[in-house]
C-alpha cells in the first residue's frame, strides 16, 4: 500500500507529517490482547477475534486535500491514510521490518525474471476485482506507470508526486500466461524494486473521464485530474467511501466485493483529523476516538497515556529519526574541522537522556539509513568522536586548527567564530529542550548558539533558503533505503538543505543504483554515510519513539514503524474485541 | 476584546477635580488599594525577583526532573530541568514588559487620535473616525496572528507588543473622542483660544490633561486584554518563541500536564490572573475616584 | 430610520474596502507559501530533483506571480484573473488547497457552525448576565453581590483556553460518573450521522454544544453582567424610581415596570457588539474544541499562507460586526425614543 517514493523522505519537522500503526497481515496465531508482546511479536501481537459489526473512530493528525496521491499537489501521508482502504496493493512493510506481498491480490511472490534490463514479473488472482466487478488487470498497472512519470509523451498534465518510478519503466505487457511483466529500461537497476506498489487508481474509470488516455496525454491528464477532484465512489480495496469531508473526515463501510482471505467486520470506520494531541487523549478518554497513532511524540501525551489506565498504549521506536545539520555555507562552518569539533561537544547520549530517554529506552543513532534491528546496519560512528561529548577532545581539535578558545571565546586570526543561529520548528517539546541542551554544550567550547525557533508559515522558507546555521529536524524513512541517500546528501538535491557539496559523496551515491542486488547496494549506501559523517556535516540523535494509542475494545490494531501509514496498514483486520 | 470592556464604563467618567481628591478617594477604595498593593509586589517579583534568585529560566543540567515544588525550587522543576520559579519571574516579566508598552503605545495613540478627531469634528472627525472603524472590522487576534506568523525567526516581546499596540487603540481613541467633544464646548477652552494658543497646544495641555480619567482607566484595560491576547497568540504558537518565555507560553506548554504535573499549569496560570484581576480593579477604583457623582463601590 | 440604516450600509462600503487593502497588506506580506510548496515537493522528491515548472505553476495557480497591488486589484475585480477569482463577481479566489477545497463553500459550510456557536453562547451569556446583574445591583453590597462581581471579574482575568482546558476536563469527568458520553469534546457533529433518527441527530447537536459554548461564553458574560449592574444601580437611583417609590407603588411592581426594563436599553445595544467580540473568542474555542468552523480555517490558512482565505474570513467577518454595530444602533433608537436618526 505504501507508495513508492513518496514514502521515502517525508520530512519529519513535526507539524508536517502523519504515521501511523502496525498490524501483521495474515490473521496468523494470537499473542494475546495488549501492546506488551508488540517487542517480541511485533505482526501479531494485540489480537483476537473480533465481534460482528461496530463502529470505530480512528484519529489521524491532518487533513488532505485532494484524492489522486499519485499528484504532487495533494500527496501527503494523510491521503495515503485516507485512500488506504479503498485501493489495491501489491504488498507492504510489516512491523517486523519485513516485506510481505499480498497474498490477496497476488497468486505468488513478484519474480525477477531478467537482470538487464530488470524485468519483474506480477500474476494476479483472478478474484482481484474493482467493485464494480472489472477485473484488476495490466491497465491498471499501466495507468499507474503514466500518471507517475515525466515523459510528456505519456501523460501532458499529471504532475507526478515522483518520477523515480515512472522514468524506470520500459514497457508493461501481458505474457502469454497472461501474467503481467514490467520491464525496466536497459542500465536503470533498483534493487528494492519489489517493494514498490506497481498499482493504484482504476484505468477502466479512468478511461470514462479520459477516453484514451493510454494514447493521448491529454486524456490521461483530464483522468488524473479526475481521480484528484472527485471522492472515490469506487474500490479495490476492503473498504468503501460512505461519506467523506476532505481534509476532516471520512467514513468507511465494508467493500461488498473485497477479493481479499479477511474480511473487515465492522459497520463503520470513521477516520478524523484531531491534530492536537491532546485533544486526541482527551476525547480517547471521553469514548469519542478509539485510538490514533500521533505522528510526534508528545511527552506530556505519552505520559498520560502510559499511566491511564482505561486505554492501551504502546512506545517504541518510529519510523523517523532526529538529526543536526549544519549549514556548510557559513563562513564559519565550511571548515571541516570546525564542524567536526562542534559536533564532538555535543553529547547526544545526555540529549537523548533528557528528551525520549525520560519516557521510555532509547538508544543513541549512528546510521542515517538503517535502525539497530536492520541486518544491513552498520554503526557509521564508531571510532569517532562526533556526539559523545568530549569537551577536551573538541577542544584539542579546535587549537590544532588553529583556533583560540580564551575567556570563554572562540577565535580565530583575532576574529570571534560565531554567533550561530540554532532552529527548531516552534512547538516541539523535545527540540526545545534539546537545543537549550546544544547551547550549553557549544558554550563549553566558546561558540554562542542563538536559538530561533522556526514558525510553521516559515518551514518552508527557512530550509529552502538555508536560513539556519544549525537546524535540528527529522526524516522518516521505511526499510526501502535506495533513494535516501540522493535525496538527504546529493550535492543537487533541493532536499540537501545544509548544502554540503561532496563529489566523493556524489559518487558513492551513484553507486546504491548499479546492483539489483539489496545486499550490495545496502553496502554503498553505508559507504555514502560513511562519507557524510567525515564531512561532520549530518550528525543523527536517536530514533524518534512513537506512540499509539487505543481504546480498550478494539482488537488487531498495532503500530508498523515500517510503513508511513502506520497502524492503518491492516484496518481490514480492524474490529471490536468478541 | 478592548472594546466590550471599555463599553463597561457605566457612565461617562467626569474628571474635574484636583489629583489629590482622586487620590484620597482612590486610597479609600479598599479593594482597589489592595489590588494596586499586590500588582506592585507582582511587578517587583517580575522584575526584582531574578536578580535574587538563584536559578533563571534557562535550562541548567543540575536541576532535576519534573520535581513537585520543593525548598530547592519552590514552584517545582520541569521536564528539561528549568527551575519553575525563575521561569516564572521572567515569564512574569515579559508579559508585563508587553503589558506596559501596549498600554503606552495603545493610549497613545488612541487619546491623540481621539482628542484631534474630537477637537477639529467634521470631516476630519469623520475620516479619522471611518479609520478607527476600519480596525474595528478587523478581528484582531486573526490579524495579530498573520502578522505574527509572518515575523521571520519568531516574534519576541517587543514585535508582539508593537503588534498589539498598534492593532489595540481604536477602543480608546473613542473613548477619549467621546469626552473631548463635551469638554472642548467649556469656558476654560474658549479663553485658551481667546488668548491665541495654537490648536497643537490646545489640544496637548487642554484637551488631553482634561481626559486623564478616561485614559487612565482605559490604559488599565489594555494592559489586561494585551496579557490575555499575547497569551492567545502563545496557544495558537505565535506568541512569544522559546528560549524566551512569558506566562501564556508556559501556561500552553503546561496544559498537557495540568492534572499530572499541576504546578506547571497553576503557577504560571496563577500570575495570569493575579495580573489582570488586580489590574481590573485598579481600573475600577480609578474609575470610581475620577467620578465624584459615582456612588457605586465595590 | 430606514434612510438611516441605508446610509449607514453605505458608509461601511469604503470602510470594508480600507480595512480589506489593510489586511490583504498585511497577511499576504507575512507569507510564503511558494517556499513551503517548494519543501514539500523537495521532501517528496525521490531523484534529487524538483519537477520542472511545478513550482511556477503553482504560484501562477495563486496568482503569486503578480505583484500585491496586482493581486488585491484581481481579489477585489477578477479583472485579469481566470475568472475563479474577484470578489465583485461572487467569487473569492483559489486557495492553496486547490479545486477541491474553494474558499466560498469552505466558508459557506462553516459560517453556519460558527455562527451557531456564536450566538448561542452569545445569547446565553446576556440572559444570565441580565438575571445576575439585576441580582447583583439589587443585593448591592450584599455578599451575593460580591461573589457574583468577584466571579465576573475572575471570568475576565482567565485566558479563555485556560477555562476551555478546566471546562473539557469537568465534561470529562461527568461523563465518566455518570457512565456514559453526555458532553463531546471535538467536532461540531459525531464523523458520520447520516444514519442517526431527526431526534438522534438533534441530540448529538446539543451534545457537542455544551462544553464550547460555556468556555466562549464566560468572558461575554463577565462583561455583559457589570454593564447590567451598572445599568440597573443607574436607574435604581434615578428620580423616577425613587418617585415611584415614594408614591407608595410596590417594591416588586417598580422593579419590574420601570427599574428592569429601562435599564434593559444599555444591554440590548450591547448584545451586538458582544456577537462581534465572540468571533474573536471563537477562533480558540474552535481550536480546543476541533470544531470545523472559520475560526479554524482562519487559523490553519494563516499557517499555511493561504491569503484568499484569510481574506474571505476577514471579510465575512467584517461584514459581520458592521451588521452588528448597525443593529444596535436601531436597537438603540427603537429602545429610547429620545434618539432620532438624522
Amino acid at each position: 500500500m505504501r507508495r513508492k517514493g513518496i514514502v521515502f523522505g517525508t520530512l519529519a519537522l513535526g507539524v508536517t507529517v502523519a504515521l501511523a500503526i502496525t498490524a501483521c497481515s495474515g490473521g496468523a496465531k494470537s499473542t494475546g490482547s495488549g501492546f506488551e508482546a508488540c517487542g517480541k511479536h511485533p505482526t501479531t501481537c494485540n489480537s483476537g477475534d473480533r465481534k460482528d459489526g461496530g463502529e470505530l473512530t480512528w484519529a489521524i493528525s491532518a487533513g488532505w486535500d485532494s484524492w489522486n496521491k499519485n499528484r504532487a499537489k495533494g500527496n501527503s501521508v494523510y491521503l495515503a491514510e485516507a485512500v488506504q482502504g479503498i485501493l489495491p496493493q501489491i504488498g507492504h512493510f510489516n512491523p517486523d521490518g519485513k516485506w510481505w506481498w499480498s497474498r490477496d491480490t497476488l497468486k505468488a511472490k513478484p519474480k525477477l525474471v531478467s537482470k538487464n534490463p530488470q524485468a519483474w514479473k506480477y500474476e494476479l488472482r483472478d478474484d482481484a476485482k474493482w467493485s464494480d466487478g472489472t477485473p484488476i488487470g495490466v491497465d491498471d498497472f499501466i495507468w499507474h506507470w503514466y500518471s507517475l512519470t515525466s515523459d510528456k509523451s505519456k501523460c501532458g498534465d499529471c504532475d507526478p508526486a515522483a518520477t523515480s518510478y515512472g522514468d524506470e519503466v520500459k514497457s508493461i505487457t501481458k505474457d502469454s500466461s497472461g501474467a503481467i511483466v514490467v520491464t525496466l529500461k536497459k542500465g536503470s537497476y533498483d534493487p528494492d524494486w519489489l517493494t514498490k506498489n506497481t498499482i493504484t487508481y482504476p484505468a477502466h474509470i479512468a478511461d470514462k473521464h479520459g477516453k484514451g488516455w493510454k494514447t493521448d496525454p491529454k486524456a490521461m491528464a483530464e483522468s488524473s485530474k479526475w481521480f484528484s477532484d472527485n471522492q472515490p465512489d469506487y474500490s479495490g480495496g476492503p473498504y468503501m467511501i460512505k461519506s467523506a469531508k476532505i481534509g476532516q473526515k471520512e467514513t468507511l463501510v465494508p467493500n461488498p466485493r473485497w477479493y481479499g482471505k479477511i474480511k473487515p467486520t465492522l459497520d463503520k470506520l470513521n477516520l478524523l483529523v484531531v491534530s492536537s494531541q491532546q485533544d486526541m487523549l482527551k476525547a480517547l478518554d471521553n469514548g469519542e476516538l478509539d485510538g490514533a497513532a500521533p505522528e510526534s511524540l508528545d511527552p506530556d501525551v505519552s505520559e498520560q497515556a502510559t499511566g491511564d489506565t482505561g486505554i492501551r498504549s504502546n512506545l517504541a521506536p518510529g519510523p523517523g529519526w532526529e538529526h543536526f545539520d549544519l549549514n556548510v555555507t557559513n563562513k564559519w562552518l565550511k571548515d571541516v574541522k570546525l564542524r567536526e569539533a562542534m559536533l564532538t561537544a555535543i553529547d547526544v547520549d545526555d540529549v537523548n537522556k533528557r528528551t525520549y530517554g525520560q519516557l521510555t529506552k532509547v538508544k543513541r543513532r549512528d546510521n542515517y539509513l538503517f535502525n539497530q534491528k536492520s541486518p544491513y546496519f552498520k554503526d557509521t560512528f564508531a571510532g569517532s568522536s562526533m556526539g559523545t561529548g568530549d569537551i577536551a577532545k573538541a577542544k584539542k581539535m579546535l587549537s590544532a586548527a588553529g583556533y583560540k578558545l580564551s575567556g570563554g571565546k572562540l577565535t580565530k586570526d583575532g576574529k570571534q567564530v560565531g554567533p550561530f543561529t540554532y532552529r527548531y520548528l516552534e512547538g516541539h517539546a523535545m527540540r526545545k529542550t534539546t537545543s537549550e541542551l546544544v547551547q550549553g554544550y557549544l558554550g563549553k567550547i566558546g561558540i554562542k548558539a542563538n536559538i530561533k525557533t522556526i514558525a510553521a508559515s516559515q518551514l518552508g522558507t527557512v530550509l529552502d533558503k538555508s536560513d539556519f546555521d544549525i537546524v535540528e529536524f527529522g526524516w522518516s524513512t521505511d526499510p526501502a533505503f535506495t533513494t535516501a541517500p540522493q535525496q538527504f546528501w546529493d550535492s543537487k538535491s533541493p532536499s540537501n538543505f545544509g548544502r554540503n557539496s561532496d563529489k566523493k559523496v556524489d559518487t558513492a551515491i551513484a553507486k546504491v543504483h548499479s546492483t539489483v542486488d539489496l545486499k550490495e547496494a545496502a553496502g554503498f549506501a553505508n559507504d555514502a554515510g560513511s562519507l557524510v559523517a567525515k564531512d561532520a556535516y549530518i550528525l543523527p540523535v536517536v530514533t524518534t519513539p512513537v506512540l499509539i494509542v487505543t481504546s480498550k475494545k478494539v482488537v488487531n490494531v498495532r503500530d508498523n514503524w515500517a510503513s508511513q501509514i502506520r497502524a492503518l496498514y491492516n484496518m481490514e483486520e480492524w474490529g471490536i474485541k468478541k | 476584546m478592548s472594546d466590550d470592556l471599555a463599553l463597561v464604563a457605566p457612565t461617562g467618567v467626569r474628571e474635574r477635580g484636583q489629583a489629590s481628591l482622586v487620590l484620597r478617594r482612590f486610597a479609600q477604595h479598599k479593594l482597589a488599594m489592595g489590588s494596586l498593593v499586590v500588582f506592585l509586589l507582582i511587578v517587583a517579583f517580575a522584575f526584582v525577583g531574578p536578580l535574587v534568585w538563584k536559578y533563571d529560566y534557562h535550562l541548567y543540567r543540575e536541576i532535576p526532573s519534573m520535581e513537585p515544588p520543593s525548598l530547592a525550587h519552590p514552584f517545582g522543576t520541569d521536564r528539561a530541568g528549568h527551575d519553575v520559579l525563575g521561569q516564572v519571574m521572567r515569564g512574569a516579566q515579559q508579559s508585563l514588559k508587553v503589558a506596559f508598552t501596549v498600554a503606552i503605545l495603545a493610549t497613545g495613540i488612541g487619546s491623540i487620535w481621539g482628542a484631534v478627531a474630537g477637537f477639529y469634528r467634521g470631516w476630519i472627525d469623520a475620516i479619522m473616525m471611518r479609520l478607527v472603524d476600519v480596525l474595528f472590522v478587523i478581528p484582531f487576534l486573526a490579524v495579530a496572528a498573520a502578522i505574527a506568523g509572518g515575523v521571520s525567526g519568531g516574534v519576541g516581546w517587543f514585535q508582539i507588543a508593537l503588534i498589539l499596540g498598534l492593532l489595540g487603540w481604536i477602543g480608546t481613541a473613542r473613548l477619549v473622542r467621546g469626552q473631548v467633544l463635551s469638554v472642548r464646548e467649556q469656558e476654560f477652552i474658549e479663553a485658551a483660544r481667546a488668548v491665541g494658543s495654537s490648536d497643537v497646544r490646545i489640544i496637548l495641555r487642554h484637551l488631553v490633561p482634561n481626559t486623564t480619567g478616561v485614559i487612565l482607566v482605559a490604559a488599565t484595560l489594555e494592559m489586561a486584554t494585551a496579557i490575555l491576547a499575547e497569551a492567545g497568540l502563545s496557544f495558537v504558537g505565535l506568541g512569544i518563541q522559546s528560549p524566551d518565555t512569558s506566562l501564556g507560553l508556559l501556561i500552553n506548554s503546561a496544559t498537557g500536564a495540568a492534572f499530572t504535573h499541576p504546578w506547571l499549569f497553576y503557577f504560571p496560570g496563577l500570575f495570569i490572573i493575579g495580573i489582570c484581576l488586580t489590574v481590573n480593579f485598579i481600573g475600577d477604583g480609578l474609575r470610581d475616584a475620577l467620578d465624584p457623582r459615582q456612588t457605586v463601590r465595590l | 430610520m430606514f434612510i438611516y440604516a441605508i446610509r449607514r450600509l453605505l458608509i461601511a462600503i469604503p470602510v470594508l474596502i480600507a480595512a480589506s487593502m489593510f489586511s490583504f497588506l498585511l497577511v499576504d506580506l507575512s507569507s510564503d507559501p511558494v517556499a513551503d510548496y517548494k519543501l514539500q515537493l523537495a521532501s517528496q522528491s525521490t531523484n534529487g530533483e524538483i519537477p520542472k515548472g511545478a513550482v511556477h505553476e503553482f504560484a501562477a495557480h495563486l496568482y503569486l506571480d503578480r505583484s500585491v497591488p496586482e493581486r488585491y486589484w484581481l481579489w477585489l475585480t477578477g479583472i485579469g484573473g481566470r475568472g475563479d477569482i474577484g470578489l465583485l463577481r461572487g467569487k473569492f479566489g483559489p486557495s492553496i488547497l486547490g479545486d477541491n477545497n474553494p474558499i466560498g463553500a469552505e466558508i459557506s459550510d462553516r459560517f453556519m457552525i460558527t455562527f451557531r456557536l456564536v450566538l448561542i453562547a452569545t445569547l446565553a451569556a446576556i440572559v444570565i448576565a441580565i438575571v445576575t446583574g439585576v441580582i447583583s445591583a439589587v443585593k448591592q453590597y450584599r455578599r451575593v453581590d460580591y461573589a457574583l462581581t468577584f466571579v465576573g471579574f475572575l471570568a475576565l482575568a482567565m485566558p479563555t483556553f485556560w477555562i476551555a482546558a478546566l471546562i473539557k476536563e469537568t465534561g470529562i469527568w461527568a461523563n465518566q460518573q455518570a457512565g456514559t458520553t453526555i458532553f463531546y469534546t471535538i467536532g461540531a457533529t459525531s464523523p458520520d450521522t447520516s444514519d442517526y433518527s431527526a431526534m438522534g441527530k438533534a441530540g448529538d447537536i446539543v451534545g457537542h454544544l455544551i462544553l464550547p459554548t460555556l468556555a466562549l461564553m464566560l468572558h461575554g458574560y463577565a462583561a455583559a453582567s457589570r454593564y447590567q449592574r451598572a445599568a440597573m444601580l443607574e436607574v435604581l437611583d434615578s428620580d423616577y424610581v425613587r418617585l415611584a417609590r415614594a408614591k407608595g407603588v410596590r417594591n416588586r411592581t417598580v422593579m419590574r415596570r420601570h427599574a428592569l426594563r429601562t435599564s434593559l436599553t444599555p444591554i440590548a445595544t450591547f448584545a451586538p457588539l458582544s456577537i462581534a467580540a465572540a468571533l474573536s473568542g471563537a477562533i480558540i474555542v474552535e481550536r480546543i474544541f476541533n470544531w470545523e468552523g472559520m475560526g479554524l480555517y482562519v487559523l490553519e490558512s494563516i499557517q499555511k499562507g493561504d491569503s484568499f482565505a484569510v481574506m474571505a474570513f476577514l471579510l465575512v467577518s467584517g461584514m459581520l460586526v458592521i451588521a452588528a454595530n448597525l443593529v444596535s444602533d436601531l436597537l438603540y433608537g427603537w429602545l429610547d425614543p429620545r434618539i432620532r436618526y438624522e
